[in-house]
């Protein structure tokens, strides 16, 4: 099993100048964790991830929230190809303490999946599956 | 495989009193993504995670706010440290939450769990060897 087979649907997106406000009441509406930032005028490629981690960040600084994401956003985007292993997505999540990743195809930004994604029943049966049976194909 | 098994640090806690910036503040300096708010015996009342200081934001409450108003105060998912692992991750997926509150005999915190510490690779495979299996009485 793949990571891109985890993908459910387009990635959110905002802008660099939208405000970390804007942001919040963005990941409220979704009930999703993460955001990643775009240039509207390059939609596939991800400039920086926003997690609700970086709004508790902000919160702990007392950070006014009409600041913009891009003068706040860690520019480190940790991706990983849509052709790639869950496991190798679990040890990425674990290894860089983060909870998102941006999935990549062809140079461009497919998805984004998240640690319950991972952390999913079926999924784990899969691994499992692939583990038993290292020939077959899923 | 047991709860107790993973649980790696002291719990990260604040008191009754504690405000939502307070709890960020302790996110922020501990890296943990949900503070537990303990009473003088140290038995919890709420848990506050990074989501619920996300909807604090969007709700344009406060951060002064008191913490335990805006976490989860009722109905708290807790595990014993000798409860199974699989039980209760499949608990933890029913209820849609990334964070399990274990405590001893008495009710007092142990520590907290978090979806993440599933993701070490170990626990992962420990978990794809029990999806295998007939599932456990509920």
């Amino acid at each position: 099993m793949k990571v891109g087979q985890l993908i459910k649907k387009p990635p959110l997106t905002i802008s660099p100048s939208t405000t970390l406000l804007e942001a919040a009441d963005f990941l409220t509406k979704h009930a999703v964790g993460a955001l990643v930032v775009v240039d509207p005028r390059e939609p596939d490629k991800p400039l920086a991830v926003l997690s609700e981690r970086d709004l508790v960040r902000a919160i702990s600084m007392r950070m006014p929230l009409s600041t913009p994401v891009e003068a706040f956003m860690s520019t480190t985007v940790v991706s990983i190809a849509a052709d790639n292993s869950i496991e190798r997505a679990a040890e990425l999540m674990w290894k860089n303490n983060i909870r998102h990743l941006v999935v990549m195809e062809g140079g461009k930004m497919v998805g984004v999946i998240s640690i319950r994604d991972v952390i999913n029943p079926e999924v784990l049966q899969q691994i499992c599956r692939a583990s038993h049976h290292p020939t077959a194909s899923n | 495989m047991k709860v107790g098994d993973l649980i790696k640090k002291p719990p990260v806690v604040v008191g009754l009193d504690a405000t939502v910036e307070d709890v960020a503040v302790q996110m922020v300096e501990n890296n943990v993504g949900s503070v537990v708010v303990v009473d003088s015996e140290r038995r919890p009342v709420a848990i506050v995670t990074e989501r619920d200081v996300v909807r604090t934001i969007a709700r344009r409450t406060p951060p002064t706010a008191k913490a335990a108003e805006v976490g989860t105060a009722r109905d708290l998912l807790t595990a014993k440290p000798d409860d199974d692992l699989y039980q209760v991750l499949d608990a933890m997926r029913k209820r849609r939450v990334r964070h399990l509150i274990v405590v001893d005999e008495g009710g007092r915190l142990v520590g907290v769990l978090s979806i993440r510490d599933f993701t070490e690779d170990w626990a992962l495979k420990e978990l794809s060897g029990k999806v295998w299996w007939p599932k456990p009485e509920e």
